[in-house]
């Protein structure tokens, strides 16, 4: 176990520094010079050259690379050029916003989908169960941003009863801010939730095939108490990796939602870093989205590995 | 013992007897295969004709409700919200189509090769794909429309990267999971090149896992570019995009809900189409996989 979460530290520190350096590439490479991409094409000369020499684009690619990298390793992310504020202290003011809307959303979706799941799974074939499936289909169809619109045209504008947007900060008002992730979250949540209920079902009925449940009923124990303590655990493990897959599906979904609540959050910091051509604030931010993605396909894999051994040997 | 063998139909069109049979007796496929119909007859037809042009903007017939003039009513800029939705519908098949393509053509024979050639090619071709995987698709659509400029041809590059290795990766799976049988084995006897047996055994026998692969593609790939449009990264105007069409929508949500209604339908109605399309594929095409999901 031990040296197959090694070998997979190994794979997870290889992909992170992939990743580094196609984002330095499409950031700092392919549009040319950074400086004129960040002032416009009507920048004054030098204004370009001051700013080239501001961000230490004299020095050659592989230095400048080198150089974002010890930074970040070193919690130094640069100044942002639009805020004049350092980045790091952006994105730690942005991810009190993106954190919990994510988390939120993915316990959300969780706590809807595996019940709904279990249910159908144990009328399998009954009305109730092609009712389920059939919402559930429609559910995996809705864009996120179309629910949220409608959740503020019932909730903010005719109910009056949920802000449609903006965010007053944690320390400004905490049932504030609780209020104003709400709508964000369900949002989120509710095609994630359609997926999963859908996996958390098939998943089940492969396990309820297995001899194990026979057994475990043949034992005497009820329908009830198999499904549960033998059916459901097990059916656990795909949903699991499902789960971790979502979570990119949800930082990407932060974008739109965010921007759609004006929320400042990192999916919004990043959008807005992009048309205002700040560079900094985007190369950084997007590096640190991406390690989160990584970081979290890594636990996946480790926490696969120990629910089921038989996977420890394909590392 | 001079028996006779029982003559059994020719075994092909015996198979595509009872494909289509059972094609028409399985909900999700006949549904889904009318929604995507629709969806298709729409954007194909609005190449032609459409019951009014949508790039004139006329404030004097904003806001009208459904009428017999104009079916769904007309937007604030007194375009007519029918036409936009078959323009729409051009606008989401076209770029899904060739973002679809994009990640085929790229993608199958990166996995088939990356399944033929074990050790480092291999290694390589399935690390990138980690790789690409690692990045929230969404968000680097964003950055790529961003850098390349928002529009048509930037969202269907951005799109269709994200389809390569979802398509490596299947056609590496399908093909890992043919090696060894018997008519491969016959065929490399025979002296053909891993060329020509990728070509005449492997892809014919992967064609189906493709084909369903490609339908469940293409409903993500439609609310992909909604999304990009709704962003405005995706298609600009005066070209017509649901994405686009929820976003100025969104304005002016307290006064004519209406407008987010239609477009956000037409979304679900070909994402819902493409889905149970592929869905029915699946249960026909390849038994074994029935009741799971994707």
């Amino acid at each position: 176990m031990l040296w197959f979460a090694f070998l997979r530290l190994i794979g997870l520190l290889t992909t992170l520094l992939a990743a580094s350096l196609v984002i330095f590439v499409v950031l700092e490479v392919i549009p040319g010079d950074p400086a004129e991409v960040m002032l416009g094409l009507n920048a004054q000369p030098d204004t370009l050259a001051a700013l080239r020499a501001e961000l230490g684009l004299n020095a050659p690619l592989s230095t400048r690379y080198v150089n974002w990298l010890l930074g970040m390793l070193r919690g130094e992310f640069g100044v942002s050029y639009t805020y004049s504020v350092p980045v790091s202290e952006l994105i730690g003011e942005r991810i009190q916003v993106s954190l919990p809307l994510a988390t939120g959303a993915l316990i959300l979706s969780t706590v809807i989908a595996i019940p709904i799941g279990v249910y159908s799974a144990r009328y399998h074939g009954k009305v109730i169960d092609t009712g389920i499936m059939s919402i559930a289909q429609i559910g995996i169809a809705i864009p996120n941003f179309w629910i949220a619109i409608l959740l503020v045209y019932v909730f903010a504008i005719v109910l009056r009863v949920l802000p449609s947007g903006g965010f007053p900060g944690w320390d400004v008002s905490f049932f504030g801010s609780l209020q104003a992730l709400l709508l964000p979250v369900i949002a989120l949540a509710l095609p994630q939730a359609s997926i999963l209920a859908r996996v958390m079902r098939s998943a089940l009925l492969d396990v309820l095939h297995e001899d194990y449940i026979r057994t475990a009923r043949a034992k005497g124990l009820s329908n009830k108490a198999t499904l549960w303590r033998h059916g459901v655990r097990n059916a656990l493990i795909p949903v699991l990796t499902i789960l971790g897959l979502q979570f990119s599906f949800l930082i990407a979904g932060t974008v739109i939602i965010e921007n759609l609540f004006y929320l400042p959050g990192l999916g919004r910091l990043i959008f807005q870093g992009i048309t205002q051509r700040d560079l900094i604030v985007v190369k950084s931010s997007v590096m640190l989205l991406v390690a989160l993605t990584i970081f979290v396909t890594f636990l996946v894999d480790i926490a696969y590995a120990a629910i089921d051994p038989r996977l420890r040997r394909r590392a | 013992m001079n028996q006779e063998l029982p003559s059994y139909p020719p075994l092909a069109s015996f198979d595509e007897i009872s494909i289509w049979k059972k094609a028409f007796h399985s909900r999700s496929f006949v549904i889904g295969a009318v929604l995507a119909l629709v969806i298709l007859i729409a954007g194909v037809t609005s190449v032609f004709w459409t019951p009014y042009a949508i790039d004139v903007l006329d404030v004097s017939k904003r806001l009208k409700p459904m009428s017999s003039e104009f079916w769904f009513g007309t937007d604030q800029y007194g375009r007519d919200i029918f036409s936009m939705l078959m323009v729409g519908a051009r606008t989401s098949i076209i770029v899904a189509l060739i973002a679809v393509g994009i990640g085929m053509l790229i993608g199958v024979p990166l996995g088939l090769l990356a399944a033929a050639q074990k050790g480092f090619l291999e290694e390589l071709v399935m690390r990138t794909n980690d790789l690409i995987f690692a990045f929230p698709s969404l968000l680097s659509a964003v950055l790529i429309t961003s850098i390349f400029g928002p529009g048509t041809i930037n969202a269907v590059i951005a799109i269709g990267i994200f389809n390569i290795p979802v398509f490596a990766r299947v056609a590496r799976g399908g093909a890992l999971s043919l090696s060894g049988r018997e008519f491969l084995l016959a065929a490399r006897l025979s002296g053909k090149s891993s060329f020509l047996i990728t070509l005449e055994h492997v892809i014919p026998n992967i064609a189906n896992l493709l084909i369903v692969q490609a339908t469940i593609q293409l409903s993500l790939a439609i609310l992909s570019e909604a999304g990009l449009s709704y962003l405005g990264l995706g298609t600009q105007p005066p070209m017509a995009s649901w994405g686009r069409m929820l976003y100025e929508a969104q304005t002016m949500v307290a006064f004519a809900p209406q407008l987010a209604l239609y477009p956000g339908f037409a979304i679900i109605f070909s994402v819902l189409g493409f889905n149970l399309l592929g869905d029915g594929l699946r249960d026909l095409l390849d038994p074994k996989m029935r009741r799971r999901v994707a």
